[in-house]
Parts: C-alpha cells; sequence; structure tokens
C-alpha cells in the first residue's frame, strides 16, 4: 500500500525538491506551506507521515506539532522535524511539543529516505 | 669724702695768729674750692637726675619716706615731685597686695646680704594704673656705714615686654607654620623635594624617600638628575620649561628606584623664589601613576579584548544567519542534484558536469557546516576537568598524522594541574585547531619540525589560570597579521585548506570558559599560542 507523506515548508523550492526526491520511492507526496491548511487536511484524510519545518510565518512548526498531537486520532502518526535550526535546544522544544525525530537541514537524501522508511515503519 | 686738712684742725697752734691767718687763708681757699667742688658734682648730679627721663630715680629715708622724685620718676608715676617729697611714703609706688605680702622687707633684706637689689615686679602710678618696671634698689648709709635710706632707680618695661611677648608669638607663630608645612609634606603621599639653583637636592619628603627606596641622608646633596632615568638631559628640560614659564605642571617621566626599578611620574615643579624675589631653587611634586599606568593598559588591553569578542559575537550572529538562510536552497539543490543522478542514463555525457556542480554543492555545504560550528553559541556542557584529557584526546587523533609530516612532538604535562571548569569536546576542538595551524605552518619548513604542548599553571592578575602553550618551529606569523588571526574568515592558506575560521572558534571557545589566548610569533623561528582557562573558584585541585 502506498504511504502518504505530507510535507508543511513554507520555502518551496524545498515542496518542490522533496516531492521529487519521494515520488520516485513510491510515496504519495501533499505538501502545503501552512500550518492552517495542514490541519484542515489531517481532519479529512489519513496521512502515514508528517515532515515539518519548524519556522513557518503564521504558525510554526512547535505549535502545529502541539495542535495535532492534541488530537486523539492523530496522536501516534510519526512525525520528523525538518528544519535549518540545529541547536540543542530547538532539538529539545521540537521533542517535547511531539515530534518522533529531529533532523537538520541539510541533510543528505540517502540519509533523509533512510530515517523516512524507518520512522513510517 | 674727708679732707686731711680738716683733721689737722686740733693740732692749730694757739698763739700764732698770724701764722695762723697765713695758715688760714689757704685753708679757706681749699674749703671754697671744695665747697664748689661739691657744688658741681651736685649740680651733675642734679641734672643727671634730671635728664634721666626714662628712669625714675626715687630716694627714700630709712622708713619709706621719699627725699628725692626725679624728672623720671614724675614722668613714670605721675606724681609732681612737690606732691611726695617729704609727704608720701614709697608704698604709693606699690601694689596694694604686694605691700600686705610685705615686698619691702624682702627688698630690705636682699640689700642688706647682697649689697643691692634688682627686681622686676608691678609698680603703681598715681593714677592707679599698674605697669611692668625693672626697679634696683640700693642703700645710702651714712659715713658710719649706718644705713640711712634707699634709692630706687626705676624705669618702665612696657614697651620691652610687649615686644618679648610680640616676639615671642611671632617665634610660636613661625614655629607652629614651620611644623605644619612639615606635617603637610611629611603625610603627603606624593614626593616632595626642593633643590638648590644647581639642582642638588636641598629637602625630601617621606613619600619620595619611599617611593625611590632611599633614605632622606642618602639623597640630600645629592644632584636631582641621579633618580632621572632620563639623567641629565631630563633635568635640563625641565629646568628649560621652569625659566621660559616658571612651572611646569603633569610633566610626565620616569624616576628610577634604588633597586633599579623604574617608576612613572607626574611632575608638577616651580621655581623657589625669597622674599627679594631672587631664584634661590625649585620645588618639585612627583606623583606616582604607575599603578595607574598598569591599569590604564590593562584597561586598554581589556577593552581593545572586550570590543574583539563584541566583534565575534556580532559576526556568529551574522554567520549562523547566514548559514541558516544558505541551508534551505543548498538542500533543495542537493535533493534535486540527487534526483537527477539517479534518473541519468548510462552513459550520459552530462553526467561528469552534474558530478561537478554536486562537488561544488558539497564544498559549499562543508563551508556552512564550518560557519554552524563558528556560530554556535550554546551547547557548552561545563564540567570540572583536568585539561590534560582534551590535550591528550587531541594528540591521540593527530599523532599518527603529525609523524606522517616528520614532526616530533614534545609533550610537558604537568600532571599535577588544578582542575578547571570546561568543555572537554570544544577545549579538544581548540587543541585540534591548533595542532593542525601548527601542522600547516611547519609543512613549509624543512629543517626542525617540532610540535611542543606544555601545561602548567600560573597566578596572574590576582587570578590562577591553567596555561596550555601549543608551539611550532614553523614559519611564523608575520607581524602585520599578529592582530588580524582571529578574526574569522581571515587565512593565508589555500582556499581549499582553510576556512579563516579556526582560530576565530578557539577565541569563541576560549572565550566562553572566560579564559585568553596569547599568540606570539617570530618570522621563521615559529608560532606559541597560550591558553588562559581560570581555575575552578574554591578548589586548588
Amino acid at each position: 500500500m502506498t504511504k502518504k507523506i505530507m510535507i508543511v515548508d513554507d520555502d518551496e523550492l524545498i515542496l518542490i525538491a522533496l516531492k521529487e526526491l519521494l515520488k520516485p520511492e513510491g510515496y504519495e507526496v501533499h505538501t502545503t506551506s501552512s500550518g492552517f491548511d495542514a490541519l484542515e487536511r489531517l481532519k479529512r484524510e489519513n496521512f502515514d507521515l508528517l515532515l515539518l519545518d519548524l519556522i513557518m510565518p503564521s504558525m510554526d512548526g512547535i505549535e502545529l506539532c502541539r495542535k495535532i498531537r492534541e488530537q486523539d486520532e492523530l496522536k501516534h502518526v510519526p512525525i520528523i522535524f525538518l528544519t535549518a535550526k540545529s541547536q540543542e535546544e530547538d532539538r529539545a522544544m521540537g521533542l517535547a511539543a511531539g515530534a518522533d525525530f529531529f533532523l537538520s537541514k541539510p541533510i543528505s537524501p540517502e540519509k533523509l529516505l533512510k530515517m523516512l522508511a524507518v520512522a513510517i515503519s | 669724702m674727708k679732707s686731711p686738712g680738716l683733721l689737722k684742725r686740733s693740732s692749730f697752734p694757739r698763739k700764732l695768729t698770724i701764722r695762723k691767718k697765713r695758715l688760714v687763708a689757704p685753708r679757706t681757699k681749699e674749703l671754697e674750692e671744695s665747697k664748689e667742688r661739691y657744688r658741681s658734682l651736685s649740680r651733675f648730679l642734679k641734672s643727671i637726675l634730671d635728664s634721666a627721663t626714662e628712669y625714675a630715680i626715687i630716694a627714700v629715708d630709712y622708713r619709706g619716706m621719699i627725699t628725692e622724685f626725679n624728672r623720671g620718676a614724675e614722668n613714670i608715676f605721675g606724681w609732681r615731685k612737690d606732691e611726695v617729697v617729704g609727704k608720701e611714703n614709697i608704698n604709693i609706688t606699690l601694689l596694694p597686695g604686694d605691700l600686705t605680702r610685705g615686698v619691702q622687707a624682702g627688698i630690705s633684706r636682699r640689700i642688706m646680704t647682697e649689697g643691692l637689689c634688682e627686681l622686676e615686679m608691678e609698680r603703681l602710678r598715681k593714677d592707679g594704673e599698674a605697669f611692668p618696671a625693672h626697679s634696683t634698689v640700693t642703700a645710702i648709709r651714712d659715713p658710719a656705714g649706718k644705713v640711712i635710706g634707699f634709692v630706687d632707680i626705676v624705669r618702665d618695661v612696657t614697651q620691652r615686654q610687649l615686644l618679648v611677648r610680640q616676639r615671642n608669638v611671632l617665634e610660636k607663630q613661625l614655629r607652629e607654620t614651620k611644623e605644619f608645612l612639615e606635617n603637610i609634606m611629611e603625610s603627603s603621599v606624593d614626593g616632595i623635594v626642593t633643590t638648590d639653583l644647581r639642582g642638588k637636592i636641598t629637602y625630601l619628603n617621606r613619600a619620595m624617600a619611599e617611593m625611590l627606596e632611599y633614605t632622606k641622608p642618602e639623597l640630600v646633596g645629592e644632584h636631582i638628575s641621579s633618580v632621572y632615568a632620563g639623567g641629565i638631559t631630563e633635568a635640563r628640560t625641565i629646568m628649560a620649561a621652569l625659566y621660559a614659564q616658571s612651572r611646569v605642571e603633569n610633566y610626565h617621566m620616569q624616576v628610577t628606584c634604588k633597586q633599579g626599578l623604574n617608576l612613572h611620574i607626574l611632575t608638577s615643579a616651580y621655581l623657589l623664589r625669597n622674599e627679594e624675589g631672587e631664584l634661590i631653587g625649585t620645588a618639585g611634586i612627583f606623583k606616582n601613576v604607575t599603578e595607574q599606568k598598569r591599569l590604564e593598559m590593562k584597561l586598554k588591553e581589556t577593552q581593545s579584548y572586550l570590543i574583539e569578542s563584541a566583534k565575534m559575537r556580532a559576526l556568529g550572529e551574522l554567520v549562523a544567519g547566514v548559514a541558516h538562510e544558505l541551508n534551505n536552497p543548498l538542500m533543495a539543490s542537493q535533493t534535486i542534484l540527487h534526483v537527477i543522478l539517479k534518473n541519468l542514463h548510462d552513459g550520459c555525457p552530462n553526467r561528469d558536469h552534474i558530478e561537478i556542480i554536486r562537488k561544488c554543492n558539497d564544498r559549499i555545504e562543508k563551508i556552512v557546516n564550518h560557519l554552524r560550528e563558528f556560530s554556535r553559541q550554546t551547547e557548552i556542557n561545563m564540567r570540572e576537568l583536568d585539561i590534560n584529557v582534551p590535550i591528550e584526546n587531541a594528540l591521540l587523533i593527530t599523532g599518527q598524522q603529525l609523524l606522517n609530516h616528520n614532526i616530533t612532538i614534545h609533550k610537558n604535562l604537568n600532571a599535577d594541574l588544578p582542575r578547571i571548569l570546561g568543555d572537554a569536546n570544544q577545549l579538544e576542538q581548540v587543541f585540534l585547531n591548533l595542532i593542525s595551524n601548527a601542522r600547516d605552518a611547519m609543512d613549509e619548513v624543512s629543517e626542525i619540525r617540532e610540535l611542543t604542548i606544555s601545561s602548567s599553571y600560573r597566578y596572574e592578575d590576582y587570578e590562577t589560570f591553567v596555561v596550555v602553550s601549543v608551539k611550532d618551529t614553523g614559519v611564523g606569523i608575520p607581524e602585520a597579521n599578529l592582530d588580524k588571526v582571529l578574526e574569522p574568515f581571515f587565512t593565508t592558506k589555500p582556499v581549499t585548506k582553510g576556512t579563516g575560521l579556526g582560530l576565530s572558534l578557539c577565541f569563541g571557545i576560549v572565550e566562553a570558559h572566560h579564559g585568553r589566548i596569547k599568540i606570539m610569533s617570530k618570522r621563521a623561528e615559529g608560532t606559541e599560542v597560550l591558553i588562559y582557562i581560570p581555575v575552578m573558584i574554591g578548589r586548588d585541585k
């Protein structure tokens, strides 16, 4: 069965690149630049994995992550932060908000694919 | 005064009248002459009596009744002669208190034993005013030697006493002023020196002697230039300025102590003149500003260090921002490249070109990672540690590599160092950077390649530091570059070899440990980098 991934990032280039990377690997990739939009879509559809940016306008990744985890049916969806931030406290904050992994950009495509496979299984 | 002629009268022959007459005539003449002599003597005495207007001469009979009272007595006591002679007792010139004490009896006694009595006492004028008087009293005796009266010669010494008193007051004031001034000079913390016109020291205060570590006698009489670091030239410069402006203020100079140490001094000097305005010498005030100077230097050093670290922080933030902004496009680019490379069919001629782009990306990524490392301000994990541990770790990693470069390692680690509070990983990073810098510096020299790493501890500026020295025998840093090596991106290495961030990174880490970096270098001799990390307070080991 095809795994559905939602990527939330305010950087258009990242969305395009990740889509190009993940689609050939057999993932169904959905993208959005808005945390609100992401929440709306999570209510209607099921996703196997969420890939979130940390710094975003209007609603940042941390807030989005908390809001997702507040909903019972979304409690166990794997969440990965993929962010340009790399400091310890960012990592700690991300994990405290309920994420499963915290990855720093730039990350090699091979490593990212490996992490996704681990998280989704 | 008895005439021998008179004494012979009893032996005159009674019968020989003519002979008598003959005899009497010269006698009479003699008598007349003698009378005349008495008269003139009496006039002489009287004129003395009356002309002695400054002296009161009073004669009294044995009861004290006044028998003579000269002009001087009238002046001094205010009585007229006719008011007192034969009418008043000498007691009217004595104070009632002295009378009741029986002062006259004492005077009489002294005259009897000593022949005369000289004394200073208060006397009384007619108007009742008492005045200080000097008095000489002698006895008048009849031919048989019996005392029939006294002569009292009195002088009004009011004026003299006044003068004496004034002189005493002036002397006291002078003494007090002198003591006062000496007290001030001796208690001054600044050195005070006076010299004569030739420059020989005539006085120096305690502070000056202490400052120069000499005793006062050692310096008095010496030429002032003997304590000037600039010697006679300095002394001439000051004198020239003094003659030109009559004073010199806050002139900066150095003096040399007995032990040979030079002190920084601010001098103010003046010309000294006597009452007539003639030059008699110079006076100088010497303010020891050595400590101030030292603090100033220290402050300047600290200031430049603070500026440096503020610059570093600002740069750190800038670099972090840049790195962060580069991350997204870099990642997108790397990801797309990955996809393209994967999709390329075998033998596609563009594969090599795209590989080049990937290599470029890899280089960018490396630089960005280095930038991030440089800008990382947190994540310091402070633990109590022995600084030898990160040194050993760094040497462990680089040891083989150094040997490959024909570098001999000398290790002088003090095994008994006080502990510091630090991050072992970050300190290891510092030593790795320093070692790799040393290696690069020695790659360019052929002869001796020696890396010496030492650790020790020392007390400096009221604090104990653990000091690590990393010393090489490399090419050295040109003096012009010495103050730039800590700046980020400053490098003289080829593009692929360094980003110019190594020492900046070290600076940031050492700074986070409240430490210091000192770099000493000599062209063609090598470079020594000293890392100072403060020892944990309250624990020596």
